[in-house]
């Protein structure tokens, strides 16, 4: 198996900004020189390459026991007409065999994997399928992918053809039932093509290494009882429309015309808009700190990490997230998806031995943090007060 | 192409299998039709309602349900029923079961499996079919199947990688147009597809012809059982008893009764296709009597041989018969012969004292044999069991009566009425012409056969005027015209009368050649009756009393027989030249054998041998001409000589490779080369001009317009595949040039 040739190059495969692997493709032909290509292939005929499987299907054996008894059939009456039928069947099994190595030799692929992966919600695994041929179609050939640590398999077939030159995607809807480190692997590619006779398969270890968030699970938060503890409203240090100036920045396209600071624009010269501290909302810190010797069950602790999950995700998507505090760290600001999805893999791979106490938090920020409840549950406290159960 | 290849979908793919599966059918049962097994109603109703399964595939649909619940029981009963009442003729049944079977399966919707069994079943039919019947109309049905097969096979394929919900809805065949369905089948052919599929298919041919070809041929002298098929009846009225009129009778029938490949060369004289030999007079005609029949041996083999007086090989050039199915179980031979050789193992009986050779059962397909050792005279030779002819000749025996004790007396019977006797007394003493003395039998013959054709026509309606006495005799003593058998037993009974054995012998005489490829097509009219009269010191005389230009061959050596009865003017009409195509078949493929395969690898091996000797001394040649070059005294003129012929060289090898870049380059367009954009610009340009020259675009040009002007400016990522975008363009140019 090589690297795809550039994209300069004959026959190369579109280039993809989509994550993934590169593009890989059957290695039948090597730095494209036909002589030496060829020999390899004659070669190959007697010893396949690595991985390189042709085994016969039901028709396939059909076809042969076929040939077995109507060349016992012509061996015994030298009647031409069953060495004609012997000598065709055999033939269509050599046809077979090279469509199906030229279809192969036009195939290239890669692993097309974006995410964001969640346990228990599904999202595409796609594999990209580039027909390099110049003039033949690109025809049946299944894809089967798996993962390491998670039982979901499934084969991917492409069940149209693929013109020539042209790419498509073949996606998979995988459901991570875990939440951490997993890889997805394409294990092999699989052709009937074209009769049905030889199921021909190409293995090889193509893996694309995911991360897998946090599930996100029904936990509603009563923040009613956090704010009647502590009335005063804690002015949060998100960007908004208040009365107290936050910040001062040059004009961008969009900006309304009543936020411009006409006096500083004067001063600078250029337009210059205000920012202020939005100040209706009340903004939260969201604590992953806590001793290790907490979460000595593992079942407690997935459900820890899925309910903070869906508490910072709630709190982000109301606009309510200042920050997330992991153990022995610093708040981190939480302002974009980006950083979101920070919090999010650092939630994926945390381990209960990771835990610890909370870094330095905001002094006026109201804090929630999680702990166990009996055996089983897990409960969000604000500033001290239970305000969710999960 | 591109976007109706992308939106084939499970329902249109279904409908493609369905119908390729109906045609499998009833391509599988077209040499059904030839077979002679009583199964023509079976056949024709099967092919109806497959042809109707292929039209109108919504009525196959609609059958009820139950229909497919009851089928299994009631199939396995008549399948049953039929192989018991068959007996032990197993094939018809056999036939009739796959039949079914393969109907059955064209008309049900069918999974994968049950399309496999499709294939199977009809793949077993065409093979039945062409290894009992061995017409070239396998060649065209195999030619015609094996495509079909493919495709239906891809297809099949193509359809497993939809998922088992994605059932065709009953709406799927409400809605089939077969006009939508043939332009949708015709919008996914690419012309360079199709010539790649065509390529592909030759290449296919051309490996199975080289497959077939090198395949070792075994003789295990079919050790095995295997299908062969008997004649439900013959054709002819060959048979071992002919009464007067049988041949007759065969002579208004113009088919070909047999093919006889005679090694190219016309020959001169108009062979006597000797079938079968009548010793035993009845009133009714002749016939073969018992006695001469228990005298067969049987064999069981591929191989006879002739008893050692007729081995003498005379003839060196094979000839080989291609006997039509149901013509007779007597086969035809052109003489005495010394060996016999058929295809596979017969189980024959081998009448040695007649020369003759009569199947089991009359073959109900073509049949192969090929003779060596013919002798190419008009006497079959002594035999040993001729010798108490010789005794009772040498006894001074005269004419005999019917009821003489076994062969070879019975070729003396005569009949018994004294007025029959007293006719052919007569008739005896006009061919002695007063003569006392000894005669001999060829000179008894000749005068014969001139007092037979005597005033009297050949005719093949005869008027014999009613009496006593036997028919030969009436007709003997009137002179009224008449046929081959009249003539032929006419000249028995004189010659019996006279002392003379002789007797009956039936077969064809002379036939068409076929001037395409130089062999003998005897049809049915060439059927022909003649006698043979015993000399004690030769053997069987053949004699030809029949006129009508027909040759008196009276002993001499062919040679000098003439040409008649063989047409003067070789035949090369159109239907000569279909039937030349059959022999053709017959002789290198369904008579290919072992000894053709040696003399194939042979001559390969002398063309392999002849080329590496001449390459090798080309390379001697050049190497001495080098040597000697380079041995040669080392001046400035020698050096710069040598400089310029690898100059030489080296522009033609680097001119050699520049070309072949440059002519690959112009085959195909590069992505992202400038070339490449250049002449999308230019087709766009064209595009346009077209488009305002007839004042409208039509959707599809301006969908090529699009794609070029992404080909001329675009980044190359957002390329469609340039040669399709090409192809659209000039499709578009030629269709605005046109309108």
């Amino acid at each position: 198996m090589r690297e795809t040739p550039p994209v300069e190059q004959a026959g190369a495969p579109p280039s993809s900004a989509e994550p993934g692997t590169p593009w890989r493709d059957p290695g039948f032909f090597v730095r494209h020189r036909p002589l030496w290509s060829a020999v390899r292939l004659v070669v190959q005929l007697f010893k396949p390459p690595r991985g390189h499987r042709t085994l016969p299907t039901r028709a396939g054996a059909v076809l042969i026991l076929l040939c077995l008894g109507i060349g016992t059939a012509a061996f015994n009456t030298s009647q031409n007409i069953l060495y004609i039928a012997l000598a065709l069947l055999l033939s269509s099994l050599l046809l077979s065999g090279v469509l199906s190595w030229l279809n192969f030799k036009g195939c290239r692929w890669r692993l097309a994997v974006s995410g964001p992966f969640r346990a228990g919600e599904s999202a595409p695994v796609a594999v990209e399928v580039h027909n390099a041929h110049r003039w033949l179609p690109l025809y049946s050939i299944a894809f089967e992918i798996d993962t390491q640590f998670s039982a979901d398999k499934t084969v991917l077939h492409l069940r149209r053809g693929v013109v020539p030159g042209d790419t498509v995607k073949l996606e998979w809807l995988w459901k991570p039932s875990r939440r951490g480190e997993e890889v997805v692997i394409l294990r092999r590619l699989v052709s009937k093509f074209p009769f049905g006779f030889l199921r021909k398969s190409i293995e090889f270890p193509m893996e694309h290494p995911v991360l897998v968030w946090p599930a996100k699970i029904d936990a509603p938060l009563t923040f009613s009882r956090a704010r009647a503890a502590r009335p005063m409203g804690r002015l949060s240090h998100r960007a908004g429309y208040g009365a107290d100036l936050r910040n001062l920045r040059d004009y961008r396209p969009g900006d309304p015309l009543r936020q411009i600071h006409w006096r500083a624009t004067a001063r600078q010269g250029r337009l210059t808009v205000r920012e202020d501290f939005e100040e209706t909302r009340h903004a939260y810190v969201v604590s992953l700190g806590g001793s290790a010797r907490l979460w000595r069950r593992s079942a407690q602790f997935e459900k820890f990490c899925s309910f903070a999950a869906t508490v910072v995700e709630d709190l982000y998507r109301a606009g309510r997230l200042q920050g997330v505090a992991f153990p022995r760290k610093r708040a981190r600001p939480v302002h974009n998806l980006g950083e979101l999805h920070a919090v999010f893999d650092a939630l994926a791979r945390l381990q209960p031995q990771d835990c610890g106490p909370a870094g330095e938090q905001p002094r006026f920020a109201t804090v929630l943090t999680f702990r166990p409840e009996g055996s089983e549950s897990v409960i969000c406290l604000a500033d001290g007060i239970t305000i969710g159960q999960a | 192409m591109e976007s109706r290849l992308a939106k084939l979908d499970y329902a249109d793919l279904y409908r493609m299998k369905w119908i390729l599966g109906g045609l499998l059918g009833l391509l599988s049962l077209w040499n059904i039709f030839s077979l002679d097994l009583g199964l023509d109603w079976m056949v024709r109703g099967s092919a109806i309602l497959m042809m109707a399964a292929v039209l109108w595939p919504p009525v196959a649909a609609a059958l009820p349900a139950w229909f497919w619940r009851i089928q299994t029981p009631v199939i396995v009963v008549f399948v049953v029923s039929d192989f018991i009442l068959a007996g032990g003729d197993f094939i018809p049944p056999l036939i009739r079961m796959v039949i079914l079977l393969a109907l059955l399966r064209t008309l049900q919707p069918r999974t994968r499996r049950e399309d496999l069994q499709l294939v199977v079943l009809t793949l077993i039919l065409v093979v039945v079919s062409g290894v009992l019947t061995l017409e070239i109309s396998f060649a065209v049905q195999l030619a015609l199947y094996t495509p079909l097969v493919m495709l239906f096979l891809f297809v099949v394929n193509l359809s497993e990688s939809f998922s088992p919900e994605d059932e065709v809805p009953g709406e799927a065949w409400r809605r089939f147009r077969w006009r939508r369905f043939l332009r949708d089948v015709r919008g996914l052919f690419d012309t360079r597809l199709v010539l790649f599929s065509g390529v592909l298919f030759t290449g296919m041919m051309l490996s199975a012809s080289f497959l077939f070809i090198s395949l070792p041929r075994f003789e295990l002298g079919q050790t095995l059982p295997f299908l062969t098929m008997q004649a439900r009846g013959t054709h002819t009225g060959f048979s071992e008893e002919i009464t007067y009129g049988d041949i007759v009778s065969i002579m208004s029938d113009d088919s070909v009764a047999f093919r006889a490949d005679v090694g190219g060369t016309r020959p001169r004289h108009a062979p006597y296709w000797r079938m079968l030999v009548l010793d035993a007079y009845t009133p009714e005609g002749f016939s073969v009597s018992e006695s001469l029949r228990d005298r067969g041996r049987n064999v069981s083999s591929n191989f006879v041989a002739a008893p050692a007086v007729l081995r003498e090989s005379r003839g060196r050039t094979p000839w080989t018969i291609y006997f039509e199915g149901g013509v007779s179980r007597f086969l035809p031979f052109p003489g005495a012969f010394g060996h016999l050789r058929f295809q596979s193992r017969h189980d024959v009986l081998v009448g040695d004292a007649t020369g003759t050779v009569a199947m089991r059962e009359a073959p109900g397909n073509v049949l192969f044999y090929q003779v060596t050792g013919l002798r190419h005279t008009n006497v079959i030779p002594l035999h040993e069991a001729d010798e108490p002819l010789i005794r009772a000749m040498a006894d001074g025996g005269s004419g005999g009566r019917k009821g003489k004790t076994g062969y070879p007396l019975t070729t003396l019977g005569l009949p018994d009425d004294e007025a029959s006797l007293r006719v052919l007394d007569e008739a005896v003493a006009g061919v002695r012409g007063g003569q006392t003395g000894f005669m001999d039998a060829e000179t008894f013959g000749r005068r014969a056969v001139a007092l037979l054709q005597h005033g009297r026509g050949y005719s093949l309606r005869t008027d014999i005027p009613e009496g006593d006495g036997d028919i030969l005799t009436r007709w003997l003593d009137s002179d009224v015209a008449g046929h081959c058998e009249l003539f032929a037993g006419a000249f028995v009974l004189l010659a019996r009368r006279a002392g003379f054995p002789a007797r009956v012998v039936v077969g064809f005489h002379g036939g068409d050649w076929n001037g395409f490829e130089n062999y003998f097509m005897v049809r049915n009219r060439h059927a022909h009756a003649w006698a043979e009269i015993f000399d004690p010191e030769r053997g069987w005389l053949h004699f030809e009393p029949t006129p009508a230009g027909l040759p008196g061959a009276v002993g001499q050596p062919a040679e000098e027989a003439g040409t008649a009865g063989i047409h003067a003017q070789a035949d090369r009409s159109w239907a000569a030249y279909m039937d030349s195509l059959r022999v053709i078949w017959y002789r290198r493929v369904v008579n290919f054998d072992r000894e053709q395969q040696q003399q194939l690898i042979s001559g390969f091996g002398t063309l392999v041998q002849n080329f590496r000797e001449s390459v090798a001394a080309a390379l001697r040649s050049a190497f001495s001409v080098l040597r000697e070059w380079f041995g040669g005294p080392w001046d400035l003129r020698h050096v710069l000589i040598l400089v310029r012929n690898i100059a030489i060289a080296v522009i033609i090898w680097v001119g050699f490779r520049v070309t072949l870049r440059w002519a690959l380059s112009r085959l195909r367009f590069r992505r992202g080369s400038a070339r490449t954009r250049a002449k999308a610009g230019r087709l766009l340009l064209r595009l346009r001009d077209a488009a305002g020259g007839n004042g409208a675009v039509g959707p599809e040009p301006a969908q090529v317009g699009a794609d070029l002007l992404r080909i001329r400016y675009g980044p190359v990522d957002s390329w469609p595949p340039v040669d399709a975008v090409f192809r659209g363009a000039r499709k578009a140019l030629r269709r605005a040039a046109r309108a």
